[in-house]
């Protein structure tokens, strides 16, 4: 036989591998065909170019004289099918070295593994695999046949035997789900069915065609169940007369391999270096290395080297190193933060971002918030993270133009489910979206959760401390959020995990939180190991003077008269007398001097009246207690208040009584600030504190606290805590709050230490607590308005008692949430 | 591959080619007068570095510093190989063991010695899916014949460069216009990006078949509830809501099927970072070819560096071939010439 094809073979006994290579053989379809036959520990493999799979002859080193014979057997086949007659077989040994039959082939000398052999194993278990999958495969089909002739018993032992084949086969748990809804064992179908749905997500390397059968019957067992679980009532004869016959589209089959697009842009010379092509002076052989190994260092791995913890200005704890990793790498950027409160989900969420933006895949972001929380992020973004946010404000127009512009934007999920701005948002497209309390999405029903769903946007992080709130239908609609079908469809879910009738129970928690942790990183502080010592704190209840007394009630009834006024007056403006008033008298009179101009004559003569008679007022009563609180508590301590004057005033009263102070505020300069702060670590006993003073210093060598006056934010008292009640702090902190009787501030106390119980909460809790009151108001207004509403003291204490209970409320309802936490994820949940 | 070890030398020679000043006193201890490009990142002009506390990695700060300022301007360097033997010995063997012409004979007809030039780019290749991950690809092109020319990659371990030519007496080669080369150098980096590219997208095929599943699941279970709520006696406006839900599910999985896809789109972004041309003479050999109908003189060339022709391009399709038909003066690939 005549032809013009050569099937050419060389041996070389190259590297640390034999190969024998067929090549070049000139075919009439167009194309190579090459097969390599290599020799490895476990026997011989054949690969075919094409890759139509590897086979092995044997499962030992094979003899030399077995090796020439096997090649010799696969060549005579391979040249078979392209017709290669055996006298145009030519032999190469080496280069160059032509023979006319195969020379002896020598096994390599040593077994190290090389990259080809990996492959080749890859493929080999692979293929190896899939011939455990064919064992398995029969096996069911076998069993299936039984099943449908009503054999059960017969069936059950095949499908056992094909999982046994396989266990990570889908088959075989589709099989005996089957079996189980014949017998009506719904409950252990469904189970089994889960299995092998997401065996079935996890199958590759099966012809297309198969898959898409199997699909189907996963499918067509699914209805199956459903159908099972509740039966439609029967159409009525009369119905079934005038309604046309609905059609039932079949379920649409699963798709079978899919694959992903790939966006080549073609490649980028700088100007520079195009410039240079060829022309003009060249650099070093140096600088070509030093170049070469500078990129080297600067190419980005994967997200397995965080970069953003090193470019950030806090020190990340390792669980929120751990969360910020299975978010980007686990779960792909779409991951729900529920860490417990206090742990840290907003550094969480910013190093996310942070991550995301130095490795150029953050052009666009949103970052949708509580209103109140709006500037904190900003600010926290910037200070910890250098990331320039814009704050959506009332000046901005409404045309759009803030969504379109703003890099990074940051704005109030409540402004934002609304038009014209939603629509707007949703043309976007976007990078990263964030959410703060995304426990406000648990209801898929409200705009807010439509919003988020129809959001563009590549990753989507949703922070909540409290996923579940009232029902576990919350945590499937945070879950749908991010993605749908992670724990099947509403009624699949309610079928699975919930108890009928018993919205918060739950069973099968373990099948639960296997799915959760595809999606959600929780860590508790204990998992995260992060404790804090104890802190404690006292109240002091201190009884005006009856001079005091009096100016107080003048000037709260005239803030009243002030509130009720033609025209009235801004509320900030009354809250802030009131404050001060509760602070120290003398504080308020810089602002009733400045409001004098605003008023009509008749309060005029009122305001010089209080003027004179705040004027005429000895030391406050406040001050004997602080000077008693200072005799009693050796040691270091830090006075804390809202106002200037009160400092100033408080300041002069520590000289007279001969007691060592720094004065720390927001008018010192950096330097001033820290020589204060350096010289309170020092020689000196006190340091007499604004709200500006000691953010992020470390004051942990401090364990006294006097609040002289209180905020009316608890998460601002919160946070004056913290300067001293954080991580680093060895000894039990005390705390001193000090409230005039028959004031807002003592109302306030006993609501945030009565009710609420703020100084034996954990960090956070607090606005977790009150979140749902504080979600449209901040708590002063809230607190303020209160106090307005009331004529007098009695009434006063009547409405603060109710907005008391209103707290206790909440508070319980936190706990409930907290104790239907723990039941869902245990205290072992983690994700991270 | 970047190790620490590589790190100290790497800094000081860093510096200096920045314009600084090195001392190293101990084996511990860099004493560096730093370059004006340097000053702002590091805040000093002087800086005594202690290598081993804390030891120096590829994030510290100094690290990261001359790194960011030795990749800030482009790099064009120039490099020679001088191979020891210019002679190719008997050619017309060498090139029959190189190159098939099928049908035909090959005879060698002449040989002169030229300068050729090697454009070595490096390119910085950032893949991008839901992740992103950054590689460096060098690929070769060779300025006379113009196609690309992986040997020398694959040998790069092996040659030795020099800073200036050992051979005289030569014109200096010519250098076309990048431009013209640009398709040449984009072949061969899908070439060499090739079995990378389809790795990851293979991980992001399973990815992205798993969520459709999913999807597909979610959806098809749901199409399914509404279509058992179809079936049930219905008022017009319950008919109608079901209408609008199965409307509404429907744009819901085509967004999120929409999105998977572009999720798991992979991106890949390519930019070229350095360049260096190697020198060197070789030898361009004139073969004399015949098939049965005609006969063709044409030009290979031999690389006494690497012992081996460069690769022969197709005239068709422009692809490397090392098997060939001669047909109306022109030299095809097998699938060309099929």
């Amino acid at each position: 036989m005549t032809s013009d094809l050569t099937l050419s073979i060389t041996c070389l006994p190259d590297r640390d591998e034999m190969r024998a290579v067929v090549h070049e053989i000139a075919l009439p379809e167009k194309c190579y065909a090459e097969f390599h036959m290599a020799v490895f520990p476990w026997g011989l493999a054949f690969i075919e170019k094409d890759h139509r799979g590897i086979s092995e002859s044997q499962q030992r080193p094979p003899e030399p004289a077995e090796l020439r014979g096997e090649l010799m057997r696969r060549l005579r086949k391979f040249s078979k099918r392209f017709a290669v007659p055996p006298e145009n077989w030519r032999f190469f040994r080496e280069r160059g070295k032509k023979t006319t039959e195969l020379p002896a082939l020598t096994l390599p000398p040593s077994w190290e593994d090389t990259r080809t052999l990996r492959m080749y194993r890859e493929e080999y278990d692979n293929q190896n695999r899939r011939g455990h999958w064919a064992e398995s495969r029969q096996h069911a089909e076998e069993g299936s046949k039984f099943l449908e002739e009503g054999r059960f018993r017969k069936a059950a032992k095949l499908f056992k035997q094909a999982r046994e084949d396989d266990s990570s086969y889908y088959l075989p748990a589709l099989c005996l789900a089957e079996l189980a809804l014949k017998e009506s064992r719904r409950e252990e179908a469904q189970s089994l069915l889960m299995e092998a749905q997401k065996l079935f997500n996890k199958a590759s390397g099966l012809p297309k065609k198969q898959l898409a059968r199997d699909g189907a019957r996963l499918e067509s067992a699914a209805s199956a169940l459903r159908a099972a679980a509740g039966r439609p009532a029967e159409p009525s004869e009369a119905a079934t007369q005038t309604q046309a016959a609905p059609s039932v589209e079949a379920a649409p089959a699963l798709h079978p391999a899919v694959s992903a697009p790939v966006d080549w842009r073609p490649p980028e010379f700088p100007a520079g270096l195009a410039a240079r092509f060829g022309r003009g002076p060249a650099d070093s052989l140096e600088r070509y290395r030093l170049r070469i190994e500078a990129e080297r260092i600067l190419t980005l791995g994967g997200f397995n080297e965080l970069l953003a913890p090193a470019k950030s200005h806090i020190v990340a704890f390792e669980h929120q190193i751990r969360a910020v990793r299975a978010a980007l790498r686990r779960m792909r950027g779409r991951a729900l933060l529920a860490d417990e409160v206090g742990l840290g989900k907003t550094i969480e969420a910013g190093l996310a971002l942070k991550e995301y933006m130095l490795r150029g895949m953050a052009a666009k972001v949103l970052v949708l918030v509580p209103p109140v929380l709006a500037e904190q992020w900003r600010e926290e973004l910037a200070s910890k993270f250098d990331i320039e946010a814009e704050v959506f404000s009332a000046e901005e127009s409404a045309d759009g133009s803030f969504w379109r512009r703003a890099r990074v934007a940051v704005a109030s999920l409540a402004l934002a489910r609304r038009e014209p701005h939603r629509s707007e948002i949703l043309a976007q497209s976007y990078d990263v979206v964030i959410v703060d309390e995304a426990h406000h999405l648990r209801r898929r029903e409200t705009l807010a959760w439509k919003l988020v769903n129809q959001l563009k946007t590549r990753s989507l992080l949703l922070l909540t401390a409290t996923p579940i709130q009232n029902d576990l239908d919350e945590l499937y609609n945070l879950s749908t959020l991010l993605r749908p079908g992670q724990l099947g469809t509403p009624a699949e879910f309610r079928t699975r995990f919930q108890v009928r009738g018993e919205v918060r129970k739950l069973r099968d928690s373990e099948g639960l939180r296997a799915l959760l942790r595809e999606l959600m990183i929780r860590h508790t502080r204990a998992s995260a190991a992060v404790t804090l010592p104890r802190r404690v704190a006292r109240t002091v209840y201190v009884p005006m003077k009856e001079p005091e007394r009096e100016v107080y009630d003048k000037l709260s009834a005239f803030v009243r008269k002030l509130d009720r006024s033609a025209g009235g007056n801004p509320l900030f403006l009354l809250t802030l007398l009131q404050r001060e008033a509760g602070s120290d008298l003398r504080a308020a009179l810089p602002t009733l001097r400045k409001i004098a101009a605003r008023l009509p004559a008749g309060s005029r003569e009122q305001l010089r009246d209080l003027d004179a008679g705040i004027e005429a007022l000895p030391e406050p009563s406040k001050w004997d207690a602080l000077r008693s609180i200072l005799a009693h508590t050796p040691g270091k301590c830090l006075i804390f208040t809202e106002f200037r004057e009160t400092q100033e005033r408080l300041a002069r009263m520590l000289v007279a009584a001969g007691e060592s102070h720094e004065v720390f505020h927001g008018g010192l300069t950096p330097a001033q600030k820290s020589d204060a702060l350096a010289r309170f670590e020092g020689p000196s006993r006190l340091l007499l504190s604004s709200p500006a003073g000691g953010e992020g210093a470390n004051l942990q060598f401090c364990r006294v606290l006097v609040n002289y006056d209180l905020p009316w934010n608890p998460m601002r008292i919160e946070q004056r805590i913290g300067r001293l009640h954080r991580l680093g702090q060895t000894g039990e902190v005390a705390i001193y709050n000090l409230a005039s009787q028959d004031t807002v501030e003592q109302h306030l106390l006993r609501i945030l230490d009565e009710k609420l119980n703020l100084f034996e909460l954990v960090v956070g809790e607090a606005e977790t607590i009150l979140g749902e009151i504080t979600q449209e108001k901040e708590f002063e207004q809230i607190l303020m308005e209160t106090w307005l509403e009331a004529a007098d003291q009695r009434e006063a204490a009547e409405k603060m008692e109710r907005l008391g209970e209103l707290i206790v409320r909440e508070k319980e309802s936190y706990l409930e949430v907290k104790k239907l936490d723990e039941t869902v994820f245990g205290a072992d949940y983690e994700a991270a | 591959m970047t190790n620490e070890e590589n790190l100290r030398p790497f800094i000081a020679a860093g510096v200096r080619t920045l314009g600084g000043v090195v001392d190293e006193p101990d084996v511990r201890t860099l004493d560096l007068l730093v370059p004006e490009a340097l000053r702002e990142s590091l805040g000093s002009e002087y800086l005594r570095l202690d290598t081993e506390n804390p030891p120096l990695t590829v994030g510290s700060p100094i690290t990261e510093a001359v790194a960011q300022a030795l990749s800030k301007e482009d790099c064009v360097a120039r490099a020679y190989l001088n191979p020891v033997y210019l002679q190719g010995g008997d050619l017309e063997a060498k090139w029959g063991r190189a190159f098939r012409l099928t049908p035909g004979r090959a005879a060698f007809l002449s040989q002169s010695t030229e300068e050729t030039i090697h454009a070595v780019f490096h390119f910085r290749a950032s893949f991008l899916t839901d992740e992103r991950e950054e590689r460096l690809y060098p690929v070769a092109v060779n300025l006379t014949t113009r196609i690309p020319y992986d040997h020398i990659i694959d040998e790069w371990p092996r040659l030795f460069f020099d800073e200036t030519p050992a051979y005289d007496g030569l014109p200096a080669a010519p250098v076309p216009e990048l431009d013209g080369l640009k398709p040449a150098i984009e072949a061969a980096l899908r070439s060499r990006l090739a079995r990378d590219i389809d790795s990851m997208r293979r991980t992001q095929d399973k990815f992205l078949g798993r969520e459709l599943r999913r999807l597909d699941g979610y959806y098809g279970a749901l199409e399914a509830e509404l279509a058992g709520r179809e079936r049930r006696p219905l008022t017009p406006e319950q008919a109608a809501r079901l209408v609008e839900r199965r409307r509404a599910l429907g744009l819901d999985r085509a967004k999120k099927t929409r999105d998977s896809g572009e999720k798991h789109r992979l991106r890949v972004e390519l930019k070229a970072v350095a360049l260096l041309l190697v020198h060197q003479p070789w030898l361009r050999v004139t073969m004399r070819l015949d098939s049965r109908r005609e006969a063709l003189g044409r030009d290979f060339f031999w690389n006494p560096a690497l012992k081996s022709f460069a690769p022969a391009a197709c005239d068709s399709c422009g692809g490397e071939m090392s098997a060939f038909s001669l047909r109306d003066a022109r030299l095809l690939c097998p699938s060309c010439g099929a």
